[in-house]
């Protein structure tokens, strides 16, 4: 299933962000069909990769491609083209407020990919039940959601257009187990069937060993990137720590058996 | 440039002696729905045997909104009465179907228009309860405001002197400048129009009791509360309203500290503080911006100028000027104190709230002096 194109290749790659340096020539490989978790701790700078990948960010120095599409040099027109192949759901689910969650998830398929009305509506009925939500939320505004129901409607929006890229930023977190179970299946038959490529930034141990295909763990400013069973030898402390904590040990009994 | 090749989708049609046979082909993707539907909604205005194949070996591309606009479409020739079978179908095409078929929208709910009449009715029910909600939310904050200066008189250590002191820096002396260059600038054109009419009746040494009795008893308080309403009552607004939306009022509640206190009564004493010395400061630099035109125009010395003024304006007059002030100010503060706590939830509140509450500043404002200068004069100052 993984081949060897690089959907999203970062080199040597530097940010800044108030002075103080995140990255320092990170390098990171990301091919079709995985699904890709990136790891770290508190501002080791997760989400400042991923903000970067998505081009919200400039970084300092270094070369971001997606899609073979260079990030930061981009004209308007490249920049929608490529944008209307990602999903994001940010970690505060960012749905716009003044919508029901039914026209947020419309947003993405009405203006970018101009699909008729009726055929959006009932698409977007049918990713917010994908996503586990009930019809009527479909009028509800983000305002009257719970914090776990935000991040499935803002999860429907980012899969609106079957983007070929889904970038999550901790999509599980604020979710209860048997949601965030459901989650992973979901994000699983996604990929399978669509051929996704799931970019991730978790905390959540469980979801790494049940979805990732390889894992990214940001520390010293740099990526070491492997798969699981190679992280769990890795001898770095800080990866030691991680994956040999207590939370690690329980989480990953399953995986090491 | 491309990324990924998109094909027109198409809808191929075998026709062969009882059946036809439908071949999609090229891409049905989110991209392509719009030439994909109605591809799809010809297929049910034709008419069709009985027996129909949908053939899925040269789908190239698909995604969720293509395999549902086939699926909606076999659906609908299902229900009027063919019979349908699938051919070639691959593997994933069978698992994305097959987790699609469970989550079918339930038609139904999607609208339930009302009629023209009902709608209006409920338009009219929500705003009469709301103006009935405004009122007693109104009634329930003036009483808190009051409760809270209550008690701060009985206890003055309750007040935040470190936080009033701030807003003075931050909504008094930093809006010298902006209030001293309005007033300047005032204080010229009244000036330059004044004497330019008075100048016909050969008064137009007049034009000084004209400048200074208008620019201290009403153009410069008037001038010194719209702005402050405009720059200090937008940015209260705002910011009591974000604090709402990020429940920082809450924790402030539940950490036992009343938001009264902290937030609002430091601003509205703020306010009041800031508000005389402001508008001083603009009859000041209003009286300047007159004493330019005039000594330029008039071939009036400076001192003269002075002199003229000190015996136009009444001390009356002046501290009518000045003691409405702080009367402003305590409306710019509660009108944009209470519509930064009324802010609920969305982006779209804060702007909607912001703007009411400039506007009704600045309503009550000009309200408040019509009724002082009717008063004042009838008692005769």
């Amino acid at each position: 299933m993984t081949n060897q194109i690089p959907i999203i290749s970062i080199r040597n790659l530097v940010t800044e962000l108030g002075g103080n340096i995140i990255h320092e020539h990170l390098d990171l490989d990301i091919y079709q069909g995985e699904i890709f978790g990136i790891v770290g701790g508190s501002g080791a700078g997760k989400s400042v990769l991923m903000n970067t990948i998505l081009g919200l960010i400039t970084p300092k120095e270094g070369e971001i491609t997606v899609l073979k599409t260079k990030i930061g040099s981009l004209e308007k027109i490249t920049k929608l083209h490529i944008q209307s192949h990602w999903g994001v759901l940010f970690q505060g689910g960012a749905l716009f407020s003044s919508l029901t969650v039914g026209e947020n998830i419309q947003v993405p398929m009405k203006d970018m990919e101009k699909m008729p009305d009726e055929l959006a509506r009932e698409m977007a009925f049918i990713k917010l039940k994908m996503v586990g939500l009930k019809e009527d939320d479909f009028f509800k505004y983000p305002a009257e959601l719970s914090g776990g129901m935000v991040k499935r409607a803002a999860l429907a929006r980012a899969l609106a257009i079957d983007p070929e890229i889904l970038f999550l930023d901790e999509p599980t977190a604020g979710l209860d187990p048997i949601a965030a179970a459901a989650f992973d299946e979901l994000i699983l038959t996604l990929r399978d069937s669509l051929n996704l490529t799931v970019v991730m930034v978790t905390h959540d141990l469980d979801s790494i060993s049940r979805l990732c295909d390889r894992i990214a763990v940001l520390v010293d400013k740099k990526a070491i990137v492997g798969t699981l069973k190679s992280l769990l030898n890795n001898q770095h402390p800080w990866i030691r720590a991680y994956f040999h904590g207590v939370r690690g040990e329980t989480a990953l009994a399953g995986f090491r058996e | 440039m491309a990324i990924i090749d998109i094909q027109l989708p198409k809808l191929e049609v075998l026709s062969q002696k009882e059946t036809v046979t439908f071949k999609p082909k090229g891409s049905w993707v989110a991209k392509t729905s719009f030439e994909a539907e109605p591809l799809c909604t010809d297929l049910l205005q034709k008419n069709l045997p009985k027996r129909l194949v949908f053939d899925l070996s040269d789908l190239d591309q698909y995604d969720t909104a293509g395999v549902w606009l086939l699926q909606r479409t076999i659906h609908d020739l299902e229900f009027k009465g063919h019979h349908i079978e699938l051919q070639n179908e691959s593997a994933a095409f069978q698992t994305l179907s097959s987790r699609l078929s469970p989550y079918k929208p339930s038609f139904e709910k999607v609208h339930r228009p009302h009629s023209f009449f009902e709608e209006r009715l409920v338009e009219i029910g929500k705003i009469s309860l709301e103006l009935v909600f405004l009122t007693l939310d109104l009634i329930i904050f003036l009483g808190q405001v009051a409760v809270g200066l209550f008690l701060t008189c009985l206890h003055p250590k309750r007040l935040r002197i470190v936080s009033v002191f701030y807003h003075v820096e931050k909504m008094g002396v930093n809006a010298l400048p902006i209030i001293s260059l309005l007033a300047l600038s005032l204080g010229l054109v009244l000036a330059y129009q004044g004497e330019e009419q008075l100048r016909r009746f050969g008064a137009e040494i007049y034009t000084i009791n004209l400048v200074s009795i208008s620019m201290t008893r009403e153009i410069g308080v008037l001038i010194t509360a719209i702005l402050v309403a405009g720059r200090t009552g937008s940015s209260i607004t705002a910011q009591i309203g974000i604090m709402k939306i990020n429940q920082e009022v809450d924790a402030l509640n539940t950490l036992g500290l009343n938001p009264m206190d902290v937030l609002i009564l430091p601003r509205i004493i703020a306010l009041v503080l800031i508000m005389p010395l402001l508008t001083f400061a603009a009859d000041v630099a209003g009286l300047i911006g007159g004493g330019i035109m005039v000594v330029f125009s008039l071939d009036v010395t400076p001192q003269l100028y002075i002199h003229r003024i000190s015996e136009s304006v009444t001390l009356g007059g002046f501290w009518i000027g000045i003691l409405k002030a702080p009367l402003f100010g305590a409306l710019i503060g509660l009108v944009s104190c209470f519509e930064g706590m009324r802010v609920k939830g969305t982006a779209e509140s804060i702007g909607i709230c912001t703007t009411r509450s400039v506007v009704e500043s600045i309503f009550l404002v000009t309200i408040a002096d019509a009724l002082l200068s009717i008063f004042f004069s009838k008692i005769g100052i």
